[in-house]
């Protein structure tokens, strides 16, 4: 028994000891300088200012720790990363597209690594929303944490429909008989611009979830499920944008030749009474419109046939660690700031005007209208009160967004069927999941 | 040692810093290049899984790089005719340095600075629908007909691209060939005249002659530049709409980078190469030999 007790005080002791060896060590190595090198796309000098600002928070706490920062395009981005990541080199941290297309082929090829197990350990998966992180979660592991969830919808200028006693449309076939009366008045019904060519993802993203239902979009998606683009569903689909829409005048005249730019101007004039594009535009709505609160937003209309309205949602860019970094802990740390609901909802909700998928304090951010009603319908989402369909181009492989792009110009040239379309979407979805 | 070695081994070494970067910097990413071709290589992966000539068998099946070959020869075609002889008559007409010659010379110039991204920008301004100056002067004149969406319609947006390329390269020929004729012997224009040429026979038996060297360095960069046009398209249509402006080089982008298929874009940015310089090769032998038969 005697010796039971000694062993025991022995191991006691030991155990103590190395426990205060170890808490020094951590101490160490918290105290050890770590520079953390960070590529990420907020080239936008406000947007820059404001991520300064916040990188510059976690490194007053943590003051070992610098932070050398570089901000990209998100084109040279992605052209630029692969390279470096694959050559050894590259940053720690990244801020980059979700999608198979972009993290997945990094994590395919084991350049960024999965996090679950700091996920667990800052509890990620009870902060950011389930949906979003889906996004950047890959062969069942999460590889990202998602900053930039958006939702599609369509926005509405409310002065431009009440001085002509037009009310938004809710059905498709409201919205044709809006599209003929707005452009027999001078005025463009929708401000949709197809050059050079990705607009034309997030039109289809919407009918295509009207049709199909949010359910059926997540199960092909995110789960796996069998896709069948080339659907009776899927043609209607395409059919009710590009053909029907097309033919009742609903889009300026040579909308393929169109910029975005070109687009969004139209909207901020007043030339056009509605817009269907993403909550990203909200910023620049404000800093351009005069009359930023006379514009709602709200979901595309449903089409006959399908399963309602959905706003759209999407993983735009999220944060990830690379495999090249030595610095892994201090990178999830990092990370895990940029996620901490203060942060987000002073300094990238209030200020930066993203939309970042946390649950968060909405009524203490300070928002215009328009945003806090996206900021509503997210945060509802969130807490399972809304059901948000999905943005496919996120997730889908690069031929289908190939297709996409190619053959919703072609079809609003009027050069292309929509069932040569979901034909062809079908054929590429397949060629991209080889 | 002797002298002639001496004199090699001098050359050797201050060639050596210009050597050592050519084959770092040109050498090795072209035979990189090769050996991408040849894999399946994705740009992230780090296997390199050798295919063969499985890339190049599946380019010379692909619609669309036959599809982009066309366009690349529409460009080079018109984009080398159209610029040399709208150079060539500048030049003539700047040749006797008329009155504001200096002003004439650099405003014809002046396009040739400009980055291609700007260029790209100011013309799809002046295609723009909705604005564009082209569009309002065809309204303007009468002819509403033709106003249209130039760089969205298929059938006209590679020439609407091209037209802006050759502003911007009528100024860079005009230059050349303008100093070119410097060297032109206006004694022999005069042994002409009195010969009782006009100005047509001066022009192609004497100035054409005498500007050949200028003519075939002028032709071939222009050749070249016409297999290889990227930015300029990539700027203002992205290759669209419906591939509608896909040349090879925004091909190659588009595969190697958006489709992730570096390997085959390797394969293809070797045929573009490779097609560049025979046509080059070619245009050029037979200028010699129409000299030497001359």
């Amino acid at each position: 028994m005697k010796s039971t007790w000694v062993h025991g005080l022995h191991l006691a002791t030991g155990a103590l000891l190395l426990a205060g060896m170890a808490v020094p060590m951590a101490a160490g190595a918290q105290d050890d300088p770590v520079e953390l090198v960070v590529w990420d796309q907020f080239t936008d000098p406000e947007a820059s200012g404001l991520v300064d600002e916040i990188y510059a928070g976690f490194t007053e706490k943590n003051p070992n720790v610098t932070i050398k920062r570089e901000a990209v395009e998100n084109d040279q981005l992605r052209q630029t990363l692969r390279t470096a990541l694959s050559s050894g080199e590259g940053p720690d941290v990244i801020f980059y597209d979700a999608g198979p297309g972009y993290a997945g082929v990094l994590a395919e090829s084991d350049l960024i690594i999965p996090m679950d197990e700091y996920a667990a350990e800052y509890g990620w998966k009870e902060k950011v929303a389930g949906t979003a992180l889906q996004g950047t979660t890959i062969d069942g592991k999460l590889y990202g944490m998602p900053l930039q969830v958006d939702l599609i919808g369509m926005y509405v200028n409310t002065a431009v429909m009440e001085e002509n006693g037009w009310a938004a449309p809710t059905t498709l076939a409201e919205m044709l008989t809006f599209c003929k009366t707005a452009s027999e008045a001078g005025v463009i019904p929708i401000a949709f611009a197809d050059n050079p060519g990705w607009q034309a993802f997030h039109q289809f993203s919407m009918t295509a979830n009207q049709m199909i239902g949010a359910d059926a979009m997540q199960e092909i998606l995110y789960n796996g499920g069998a896709a069948n683009w080339n659907s009776p569903e899927i043609v209607t689909a395409i059919q009710a944008y590009f053909v029907d829409m097309r033919d009742a005048g609903c889009f300026p005249e040579d909308a393929v030749a169109l910029t975005y730019d070109d687009g969004n101007a139209l909207f901020y004039a007043g030339d056009a009474a509605l817009h269907t594009t993403g909550s990203w535009m909200i910023g620049d709505m404000e800093a351009n419109m005069e009359a930023v609160d006379k514009v709602t937003f709200v979901p595309f209309p449903a089409i006959d046939g399908g399963k309602g309205q959905y706003w759209i949602t999407g993983v735009g860019s999220a944060y990830y660690v690379t495999a090249n970094s030595e610095h892994p802990a201090e990178s999830a740390a990092f990370i895990d700031y940029l996620f901490d609901p203060a942060v987000v909802a002073d300094k990238w909700v209030e200020q930066g005007r993203y939309v970042v998928p946390v649950e968060f304090e909405a009524a203490s951010v300070e928002a215009s209208p328009l945003f806090a009603s996206v900021l509503d319908t997210l945060q509802k989402s969130l807490k399972g009160e809304a059901e948000l369909g999905f943005n496919v181009d996120v997730m889908a492989p690069q031929p289908f967004n190939d297709m996409m792009l190619n053959g919703f110009q072609a079809m609003l040239n009027g050069d292309k069927t929509a069932e040569e379309q979901a034909a062809d979407l079908q054929t590429a979805w397949e060629e991209g999941a080889k | 040692m002797t002298a002639s070695w001496r004199r090699w081994r001098a050359g050797l070494i201050f060639l050596l810093p210009s050597l050592a970067l050519y084959l770092c910097f040109v050498v090795n990413p072209f035979i990189q290049s090769i050996w991408f071709s040849l894999t399946d290589w994705d740009g992230a992966s780090k296997v390199k899984e050798f295919i063969g000539l499985a890339n190049y068998r599946e380019l010379f099946a692909d619609g669309l790089f036959w599809q982009a070959l066309r366009h690349n020869l529409v460009w080079v075609l018109i984009g080398t005719a159209v610029p040399l002889m709208i150079g060539m008559l500048l030049a003539q007409l700047m040749w006797s340095k008329p009155r504001g010659f200096t002003i004439y010379r650099t405003v014809f110039f002046l396009p040739h600075i400009l980055l291609s991204t700007v260029i790209g920008i100011i013309w799809a301004w002046i295609y723009n629908p909705i604005f564009g100056i082209l569009n309002k002067g065809l309204d303007a004149v009468g002819l509403k007909d033709v106003s249209r969406g130039w760089l969205g319609d298929p059938d006209w947006a590679l020439l609407a691209v091209l037209v802006a390329a050759m502003w911007a390269t009528i100024g860079f020929v005009f230059v050349i060939l303008l100093a070119g004729l410097q060297n032109v012997s206006r004694d022999l224009l005069e042994a002409a005249t009195i010969d009782g040429a006009n100005g047509w026979q001066r022009f192609r038996d004497v100035t054409i002659p005498e500007m050949a060297n200028v003519l075939n360095v002028v032709t071939a960069l222009l050749l070249i530049g016409g297999f290889s046009v990227f930015d300029l398209i990539y700027v203002m249509t992205g290759g669209g709409p419906n591939n509608a402006s896909q040349t090879l080089a925004t091909y190659t982008f588009e595969q190697a980078f958006a489709q992730n298929r570096v390997g085959y874009g390797a394969a293809l940015s070797l045929v573009m190469t490779v097609l560049a310089l025979v046509t080059s090769f070619i245009f050029i032998r037979l200028r010699e030999r129409g000299e030497e038969v001359r």
